[in-house]
């Protein structure tokens, strides 16, 4: 027996699958961290490639944090939404296709919060952020929208 | 109200060419829902900077400010606007009677209650506000009320699924 096997046979992966506090509470949470962290990364992309100017690169330094809270929550609800049912996610092409999605979602975002922390001050008057971070802050929205995307579809491909 | 008394008109919005539409090929519900989740990320994030300003977060973001973000907002809520409807319509019969969904119209109804609110007893004072102006105990209210509404939107959204 696998350990994703194991996992699905769990007392606690009944809970989940059961409980009104397992699954109708992991997806909401889900829906929530999903809000508040591609909301913030959304705004601050759009900054970066020169809309709302009249917010500063400070007020994202700080709220970014919220963004990674919101990536916090959905690592924890998305853990404990897999683990009653491992084996079928794995095996689940929208399923894979959003974890490596969110791998390249993570790295760029974890680059894009290094620029923002150490040089944005540099181009704060700038009409834009250089292009090398316009570029990353496109493609973070393309990754994430993917990310939404291939995770709505897991409900539907098998 | 019977919900017998509403069959009609559910099955005449059933038959309609736009509810076929909606039915018509397994990839229309999905794609909808990607953009409505889509949506409400659009939303949020608007809505958190602006709320956020306006409950007391103060870093890099001048108060008189704040609503310069609402293009967004109305951008996100457009889009969810569109496709709450193709839901509703493609299947009334469910919602008509899913109390997650009443839930969630009842907390959307709040929250224009409040932005309306807003816009008739802050908006006005706007223009007035300088660099300094601290945010007023009124606003700070909405501020917090508007998140907890929308937020509140968002989840029982998720939650229709669990309700039939």
């Amino acid at each position: 027996m696998s350990t994703l096997q194991w996992l699905e046979q769990t007392t606690f992966s009944d809970w989940v699958l059961t409980s009104f506090v397992g699954f109708p509470l992991m997806l909401s949470l889900h829906a929530v961290g999903m809000a508040i962290s591609m909301g913030l990364l959304l705004v601050l992309n759009l900054r970066m490639l020169g809309l709302f100017r009249f917010i500063s690169y400070i007020f994202f330094k700080r709220a970014l944090l919220l963004a990674w809270t919101g990536l916090g929550i959905n690592f924890l609800s998305g853990t404990v939404l897999f683990v009653p049912r491992g084996v079928e996610y794995v095996g689940d092409t929208a399923f894979q296709t959003k974890m490596v999605l969110i791998i390249f979602g993570l790295l760029n975002t974890g680059w894009l919060h290094r620029q923002l922390v150490h040089e944005s001050g540099l181009w704060e008057s700038d009409l834009t952020a250089p292009v090398l971070v316009r570029f990353w802050a496109a493609t973070s929205m393309v990754i994430w929208f993917g990310v939404i995307a291939s995770g709505r579809l897991i409900a539907y491909v098998d | 109200m019977e919900i017998s008394s509403i069959i009609p008109t559910l099955d005449w919005i059933r038959s309609t060419t736009i509810s076929q539409w909606v039915n018509s090929g397994p990839w229309i519900w999905p794609t909808l829902e990607t953009l409505h989740f889509t949506g409400l990320g659009v939303l949020i994030g608007g809505l958190i900077v602006m709320d956020l300003r306006l409950i007391g977060y103060k870093r890099g973001l001048p108060l008189r400010t704040v609503h310069k973000i609402l293009p967004l907002v109305f951008i996100g809520f457009g889009i969810n606007a569109c496709t709450g409807f193709f839901f509703v319509v493609g299947n009334p019969h469910r919602y008509a009677v899913n109390y997650a969904f009443q839930m969630k119209v009842v907390l959307l109804l709040l929250a224009g209650l409040n932005a309306l609110w807003f816009r008739l007893k802050i908006s006005p004072q706007m223009k007035n506000w300088t660099e300094t102006t601290e945010s007023p105990v009124l606003a700070r209210f909405m501020g917090a009320a508007s998140l907890i509404l929308w937020f509140g939107v968002g989840i029982h959204g998720r939650l229709i699924t669990f309700f039939g």
